[in-house]
């Protein structure tokens, strides 16, 4: 090994050691749980479906009888805030109420009223 | 109530602070008739009759057993004042603890925070912005964005210089209290939050736990301050971003209707950052527009100077997601070598030679941090920090950390005693080494890949403001990476990106700090 490879293995070791020592406020993995998913990163309408997929499993859990529609006690009740708050709109049919298909329809319907009329931000809506 | 760790009590800096206090006077303490206490034992806490001081009488354990007997929602209220722009600047600062309650388990934790609020009006009160910040870690107590960004007081760094400054505390010209209520929250085990039994602080160490902690906070927090009413902001740094994107989701779900969330040097997807993970594991695409930007600083690639640095980027991130792409998919795949003309550009972006990528083609950022500089070892937060080999300042394997983690760490605790006044029976925790217990499985992945929480989020509130700050210079969280993982979302158009000459903390840097300010006034009021 010339002196230029045993310079450069000592910087690469000293490299390596870097990664293990203090990880001060910085983002860190111990060595066993570096465990990356083999799953391709979802984006696009896969991505949309995991994001629906995460209310739905929260609207499941609130769903204590089972019987898939929510009343506003069930969604009070299982901590869904925002089912309570838009609990008419959301219920436009006057079942007392809500699907979770019903809910997606109303997310997707206000999502794009959104973006057609760019609704700021830092405007809490009633 | 179980004594834990008796660590530091009472600590220096806090009877410093004390002595000073009652050699000035004690600064209007009341003038009823102070009872001569006969000194019966020497470790009477020394008092601070500062109106509004708190001296806390709980001890806190930041081990994974720490379990609070006897929580409290006391705080130290006090009435403070900086010179902004040349006039005074009034409001209160409140540092103290909430608790924070999921009412589908029961668990709660205490939660210390220090809270800024400008003194006006109840009525202007609910139409000022409140922005919670915390940092990331997972470990690391919230005292680098208190002291460091947009608080009232600031910790005077010479962030890219490579020396250590005095530990100075100045008015902060760049805080952000002139447009928002600030909340700056430390995650359960740092600081001085707590687990409340019968949970114990490792129960709350994991994705999903810490942000449920945070969402019954902040909840908590809007709830005993009448601000559920006022635009409400996250901020999260590092780890904090991805903390930020389950939070978001978690608090839309709960009915609590964000503003904005600001993503600042983040790891959203723990799965597509090679800097964490063994090499070889994933591509490291995402580094390499950061490589470049690092071997221009440096004058180390071709042209040594580029003349237009974001059309220098914009090449880097080309050749990233092109060329680099195509070789690093066929090398993981079956270590196929890289063609010539890809190890060349390398070598162009950042000087290291051709043998080194030979060799290493998946060249990770620490191994990038000892190959940019000839006998020098850069900085991982903070690449334009360097110094030579075997030096004092590498002795944390981050000269770019070491220059400041000393500062951060005293200054901190000084600063609650004596100027925010707020003092327990122990010492406040900067940092805790609880990564090895943190359970990062989310989703059913091992690791959290949080871009579908934000998603959630957005999708739940299509007014949800999101800004992305990038240090050009962060060899943690590079800023390429974080616009690779936020493409997935798709074209939002309440998405915007921010980049700075920084590292990590991008605010330790002056020059940085102040265009911040003015991005987040910015993002703050449109």
């Amino acid at each position: 090994m010339n002196p230029t490879a045993i310079l450069l293995t000592a910087l690469l070791a000293m490299g390596t050691a870097a990664a293990q020592t203090n990880p001060g406020p910085g983002p860190y993995l111990p060595p066993d749980k570096r465990m990356p998913s083999s799953e391709p990163a979802a984006s696009g309408p896969a991505l949309r479906m995991q994001a629906i997929q995460k209310l739905k499993q929260r609207f499941e859990q609130a769903d204590l009888d089972g019987n898939g529609r929510l009343t506003k006690e069930e969604a009070n009740k299982g901590g869904l805030g925002f089912v309570v708050q838009h609990f008419d709109e959301i219920d436009s049919a006057h079942h007392g109420s809500v699907s979770f298909d019903e809910l997606k329809a109303y997310l997707v319907e206000r999502r794009k009223q959104a973006r057609a009329q760019h609704i700021p931000g830092n405007d809490k809506l009633p | 109530m179980k004594v834990a760790h008796n660590k530091n009590t009472w600590g220096c800096a806090a009877l410093i602070a004390a002595l000073l206090l009652s050699a000035c006077g004690g600064g209007g303490g009341s003038g009823s008739a102070a009872a001569p206490v006969t000194p019966v034992t020497p470790v009477t806490p020394p008092t601070d009759t500062t109106p509004g001081a708190l001296a806390d009488g709980n001890s806190y354990d930041s081990s994974a057993t720490g379990s609070l007997a006897a929580p409290n929602e006391s705080a130290a209220v006090i009435a403070s004042h900086i010179q902004l722009n040349g006039a005074q600047f009034n409001y209160t600062a409140t540092s103290g603890h909430l608790t924070a309650t999921d009412a589908q388990s029961g668990k709660s934790a205490s939660l210390f925070y220090v809270a800024y609020t400008a003194n006006t009006s109840a009525s202007d009160l609910s139409k000022r912005p409140v922005i919670f910040f915390y940092n990331g870690g997972p470990g690391s107590a919230s005292m680098w964005l208190h002291l460091g960004s947009f608080g009232p007081r600031r910790l005077v760094s010479t962030i890219p210089s490579a020396s250590i400054p005095p530990v100075q505390i100045v008015d902060n010209q760049e805080t952000l209290l002139g447009n928002a209520d600030l909340v700056f929250v430390d995650a359960v085990g740092t600081g001085y939050s707590q687990a409340i039994a019968p949970s114990s602080n490792a129960d709350f160490w994991g994705v999903d736990k810490d942000a449920v902690t945070f969402r019954d906070f902040v909840q908590r927090y809007l709830a005993v301050n009448q601000r559920t009413a006022s635009p409400t902001y996250l901020y999260g740094e590092s780890y904090g971003a991805p903390r930020t994107a389950v939070l978001a989701n978690l608090l839309e779900t709960a009915g609590v209707q964000l503003s904005g969330i600001v993503l600042q040097s983040s790891i959203l997807n723990y799965n597509s950052n090679c800097g964490v993970l063994d090499p070889g594991a994933v591509s490291c695409e995402g580094y390499v527009p950061t490589y470049a930007a690092i071997g221009a600083y440096y004058q180390r690639s071709t042209p040594a100077l580029p003349s237009d640095f974001s059309g220098y980027l914009q090449q880097a991130r080309a050749f990233a997601s092109g060329d680099y792409r195509a070789a690093m998919t066929a090398w993981l795949a079956s270590r196929t070598p890289a063609p010539a003309a890809v190890n060349a550009q390398l070598v162009n972006f950042t000087g290291i030679p051709t043998a080194t990528w030979l060799q290493n083609f998946d060249l990770g950022p620490d191994k990038f941090q000892s190959n940019v500089l000839p006998g020098q070892l850069v900085g991982r937060y903070d690449a334009r920090v360097s110094a030579p080999n075997g030096s004092a300042l590498t002795a944390d394997s981050d000269p770019s950390l070491t220059v400041v983690n000393k500062s951060f760490t005293s200054a901190i605790a000084t600063y609650l005693s004596g100027e925010l006044h707020y003092t327990a029976r122990t010492a406040y925790v900067p940092f805790a080494d609880i990564v090895s217990r943190w359970n990062f499985s989310h989703d059913g992945k091992n690791l959290p890949d949080t871009i579908p929480d934000l998603a959630a989020a957005m999708t739940q509130n299509p007014g949800l403001k999101v800004l992305s700050l990038n240090g050009y210079h962060d060899l943690a969280t590079p800023f390429y990476q974080t616009e690779l993982d936020l493409a997935r979302l798709g074209p939002e158009p309440l998405l915007s990106y921010k980049f700075y000459s920084s590292g990590h903390m991008i605010y330790l840097d002056d020059t940085a700090r102040r265009t911040q300010q003015l991005d987040l006034i910015n993002f703050l009021t449109h």
